[in-house]
């Protein structure tokens, strides 16, 4: 079981080896990029404690994915495979309890710890065996599979959505919009089996433009009731609604353009720096796309032509 | 026709194929045989664009990679995706807009399942019925009976011979000699990144002669279990 653990550690440090990064500097940014992210959420939302206290919790399952689970069953008994998911999921949530005791919310401390504790006593494999119906189905890819993987976490965004409708705070709304219009960045974060491109009987250009055009209408079904609310009940807000609709939109087509410009490696640093710069300097996302989406289509000459 | 004239591929040092020329026409089935690691699946993958090599494949009908179905030895699977959904998905990518997939379910898959459960069968089976959807007009199957049932088996075979009828070009690699010998019109020889010989119906004895290391009982011998 240590060896166990040991591997997992292993692993970590390959993974920011693979991504270029030295192993010292990615825990320091790994750090200061968390602790970035917890202080603006708390400095922008007056609820942010709730919201926080979730994606604590939420975290926790997201790592024990199905695959995950088989590998430990096949490995350990029992007892020891309960004992690694209760561990991991402690070690999860640490980061999120110390800031939330920091903030001295230490009920929500709490909470988390309790939650994710009960929740790693659940196996996901038979709730992910269920087929859920997604609007998505007419181009059947990455906002089908995406959804799929993460409708807990839409589900508690349009949850949110509405309580902050509920209590009239528009603040918590428009943070929450923003978050689930930024998720889909993710359905393109793991590139696919090359397989899956080559089929395509396409130029890159036209596959780019099909890709590009599929995940903006995927992104406006996805978001586009939560949009309607917030203008209906925050009408006085909706040019901020609108301005997030357009960055979003911008921000997703770079984040499916830098997958294929770095394809078949794994964008996700880089699509991180370009969802990050181009939020805090929307400019240098206009400027970037088109230089990114020559990029992809020179890369993907290799396969399509 | 589809001719393949000095291709070469190279991983790092190690030179996979070394000059492969080859002639495939409609209506031929051409097995590739050789032993494991030989190349079978790089000589595919190159053959079809999936890999960059040297050397050229040329073919008479246009765009090879536009019209080619590639059967791969073990299908990549998405996850979160049903049956139905893989089958629209590879049946898009060459343009075609089928609206139900069940009079064409010839392995009767359970299309409304994630792809991603599906036994080692079931996922070769799906692959197969998207390669047929496609409307390709080569066919490039890797280890097509690998993990299929009796009956599968004889399907694929029979599907095999419809294309073969339908002037399709057909390349298959396998270990399993005797479907092989039933099928083929020809069989490749792969052996140190070349053909190293090709042999048509009617000696495929003396090829499988050929294949057999005579040495083998001495080695399970010297196992000294």
């Amino acid at each position: 079981m240590q060896y166990y653990f040991q591997l997992q550690f292993k692993r970590a440090i390959r993974f920011t080896e693979q991504i270029g990064l030295p192993k010292a500097l990615a825990a320091i940014l790994l750090v200061l990029g968390f602790l970035f992210a917890s202080h603006i959420l708390f400095y922008k939302l007056a609820s942010a404690v709730h919201i926080y206290a979730l994606l604590g919790v939420y975290a926790t399952i997201a790592n024990a994915t199905p695959d995950r689970m088989q590998l430990l069953s096949m490995l350990f008994d029992q007892k020891k495979k309960q004992f690694i998911k209760l561990t991991e999921s402690l070690l999860i949530t640490i980061p999120f309890v110390g800031f939330l005791c920091f903030k001295g919310a230490f009920i929500h401390a709490a909470a988390v710890v309790l939650l994710a504790l009960i929740f790693s006593l659940f196996d996901r494999k038979r709730l992910n065996a269920i087929i859920i119906p997604t609007p998505f189905g007419s181009q059947p890819f990455e906002f089908i599979i995406g959804f799929r993987k993460n409708w807990l976490f839409i589900l508690l965004a349009f949850g949110v959505v509405i309580i902050a409708i509920a209590v009239g705070n528009a603040n918590l709304g428009l943070v929450v919009f923003g978050i689930n219009f930024l998720v889909p960045i993710a359905f393109y974060g793991i590139p696919e089996e090359e397989f899956y491109v080559w089929n395509h009987a396409k130029s890159a250009v036209t596959f780019l433009n099909q890709k590009l055009v599929v995940g903006l209408q995927h992104s406006l079904i996805l978001n586009g009731p939560l949009a309607l609310l917030l203008i209906v009940f925050f009408h006085e807000q909706w040019w901020v609604v609108l301005i997030i609709l357009a960055l979003g939109m911008m921000v997703l087509a770079l984040g499916i353009l830098s997958k294929y410009a770095y394809y078949p490696n794994m964008p996700e640093l880089f699509q991180g720096m370009l969802v990050v710069g181009s939020l805090a300097f929307p400019p240098l996302g206009l400027v970037l796309l088109p230089i990114i989406y020559r990029k992809a289509a020179s890369n993907l000459n290799i396969l399509l032509c | 026709m589809l001719t393949i004239q000095g291709l070469k591929k190279s991983f790092g040092k190690s030179e996979v194929l070394r000059g492969i020329e080859m002639q495939c026409k409609p209506g031929e089935i051409n097995g590739i045989v050789g032993v494991n690691g030989a190349g079978k699946s790089t000589l595919f993958q190159c053959i079809i664009g999936l890999q960059k090599s040297e050397g050229t494949v040329d073919w008479t009908g246009g765009i090879i990679k536009n019209q080619s179905g590639l059967l791969p030895t073990d299908p990549p699977m998405l996850s979160r995706i049903t049956g139905a959904e893989y089958l629209r998905l590879v049946t898009q990518a060459r343009g075609l807009e089928i609206a139900d997939f069940q009079n064409q379910n010839i392995f009767d898959l359970p299309l409304d399942r994630f792809v991603e459960n599906y036994s080692t069968g079931m996922k070769k089976k799906i692959a197969l019925t998207g390669v047929l959807l496609q409307k390709n007009d080569i066919f490039i199957l890797d280890e097509p009976f690998n993990g299929l049932d009796l009956q599968s088996n004889l399907i694929v075979v029979e599907i095999i011979r419809k294309l073969k009828s339908m002037r399709k070009i057909i390349l298959i690699s396998s270990h399993i000699f005797s479907l092989l010998k039933d099928i083929c019109d020809q069989v490749h020889y792969l052996k140190d990144g070349r053909i190293d010989r090709v042999v048509s119906s009617g000696d495929f004895d003396q090829l499988e002669a050929v294949m057999t290391d005579a040495n083998f009982m001495n080695r399970v011998k010297n196992l000294d279990l």
